[in-house]
């Protein structure tokens, strides 16, 4: 009993010491071209998340909505599990294109999101 | 539907460890050795300890399925080899609960094999219990990163090894107290009782401690007085709100149902059989709680 309570002593001593890296699901903190922005060209599509994704199940979609347009394109989960890659085959015309992302977590979460950008 | 799938075979996971490991413990050191309560509960703790452990190693399989089906967008998508595939093969989530489908179907194993009864009981609450164990796999310790993630690993698992302890032995209790007047397994519930309220003190005390550890890692001491507005925080406070009626429960049944036992069999037998049963109640309310809270956001994430 007295060796459990001085284990469970130490062990919650070492939980206060050290900042609480609190836990979120994930989320998307950045991506090139940035939300809302409008860029010059693009031809390549990054996705940067806050924790590692599960590369199978984490993906992202192109489309131009005012033309109800999907535009093909190939993605591919970065080695360091963060970001999302998208490849374009050519860059991107002049317009408003709209991102919808899928990304799922170690934790069994899937959260998904859309952010849109413009070419022009 | 997807996420109520997930709810759903989490909390089939949740009572097939508290069968299979709880109340096979609570029946190892509850009951005494060679007692004619002991033979007297043989086939019916085979058949609820074998329930248990076939549950435990069933649902983890169809966690896998349902995890697959959540991220692939739906069942068609997600029933397949390479969905499947994918989760057990990336995910810490889905190797855990291949192992701990293995090793639920071990304990079943035991269960069925073993002639005697109690060498299989403590063969079913090891196998059953790294089944267990394993489920801190299943939640946010199972995905973080960094130096606290084996602390949080281990009071995880602490933490669903003592809740699986305290709501099977509840259990185990029930399978005493429903027999009748003269039965031996009635006779030994007095002696289960006192045997467990040791026991059931020192979980307590590993369920607040682990519990607290927990609560800092995943949401953190900055959402401590805010967090309680979002739905994990409502329904954690609901959690926390059926553990504290458990407790009280049990601190009548210890400190009054139990010396009223040994003064008054007959009367006080039925009050403790409902009370007992009504903490089990509870302790099930907890679980489905805990299965739900699972897929929810803590609140940190919101800021």
């Amino acid at each position: 009993m007295t060796r459990i309570h001085k284990l469970l002593g130490l062990a919650s001593v070492a939980a206060l010491a050290v900042a609480s890296p609190a836990l979120a699901h994930t989320r998307l903190v950045g991506s090139t071209p940035a939300a809302s922005a409008t860029v010059k060209s693009a031809q390549t599509i990054t996705l940067t998340f806050n924790e590692r994704l599960v590369p199978a199940f984490s993906r992202f979609e192109l489309s131009m909505p005012a033309h109800g347009m999907a535009i093909p394109v190939a993605t591919t989960v970065s080695r360091d599990g963060k970001q999302i890659v998208g490849t374009l085959r050519s860059p991107l015309g002049k317009g408003a294109y709209q991102v919808d992302w899928t990304a799922a977590g170690n934790d069994g979460h899937r959260m998904t999101g859309r952010f849109a950008f413009t070419v022009g | 539907m997807l996420e109520s799938t997930i709810v759903a075979v989490r909390l089939l996971q949740y009572a097939g460890a508290t069968i299979g490991f709880g109340t096979a413990l609570f029946l190892f050191y509850a009951v005494p050795r060679g007692s004619a309560a002991e033979a007297a509960l043989a086939e019916s703790a085979r058949r609820w300890l074998a329930a248990g452990a076939a549950l435990l190693a069933l649902a983890s399989l169809a966690l896998v399925a349902a995890q697959a089906s959540l991220f692939a967008g739906s069942f068609s998508a997600g029933l397949t080899g390479e969905a499947i595939g994918a989760v057990i093969g990336s995910m810490a989530l889905g190797k855990a609960a291949l192992v701990r489908a293995a090793l639920a179907g071990l304990a079943l194993a035991a269960l069925l094999a073993l002639p005697s009864r109690r060498p299989a009981w403590l063969a079913a609450a090891c196998c059953s219990g790294l089944a267990t164990a394993s489920l801190a796999w299943l939640g946010h310790a199972g995905a973080a990163e960094g130096p606290l993630h084996r602390l949080h690993l281990a009071a995880d698992a602490l933490h669903v090894l003592a809740a699986a302890a305290w709501i099977g032995a509840l259990a185990g209790l029930l399978l005493l107290a429903r027999a009748d007047c003269g039965d031996p397994r009635r006779a030994t519930l007095h002696h289960a009782l006192r045997q467990f309220s040791g026991i059931g003190s020192l979980l307590v005390v590993l369920l607040v401690a682990t519990g607290l550890i927990n609560a800092w890692l995943v949401v953190g001491p900055a959402q401590a007085l805010t967090g309680w507005t979002t739905p994990y925080g409502r329904v954690l406070a609901a959690k926390l709100a059926l553990f504290a009626a458990m407790l009280v429960l049990a601190a009548r049944n210890r400190w009054r149902l139990t010396p009223a036992l040994a003064a008054r069999p007959d009367t006080a037998a039925a009050a403790l059989r409902r009370s007992v049963a009504l903490e089990a109640g509870a302790g099930l309310a907890v679980l489905a709680l805990v299965a739900w809270l699972g897929t929810l956001e803590p609140p940190a994430g919101c800021c």
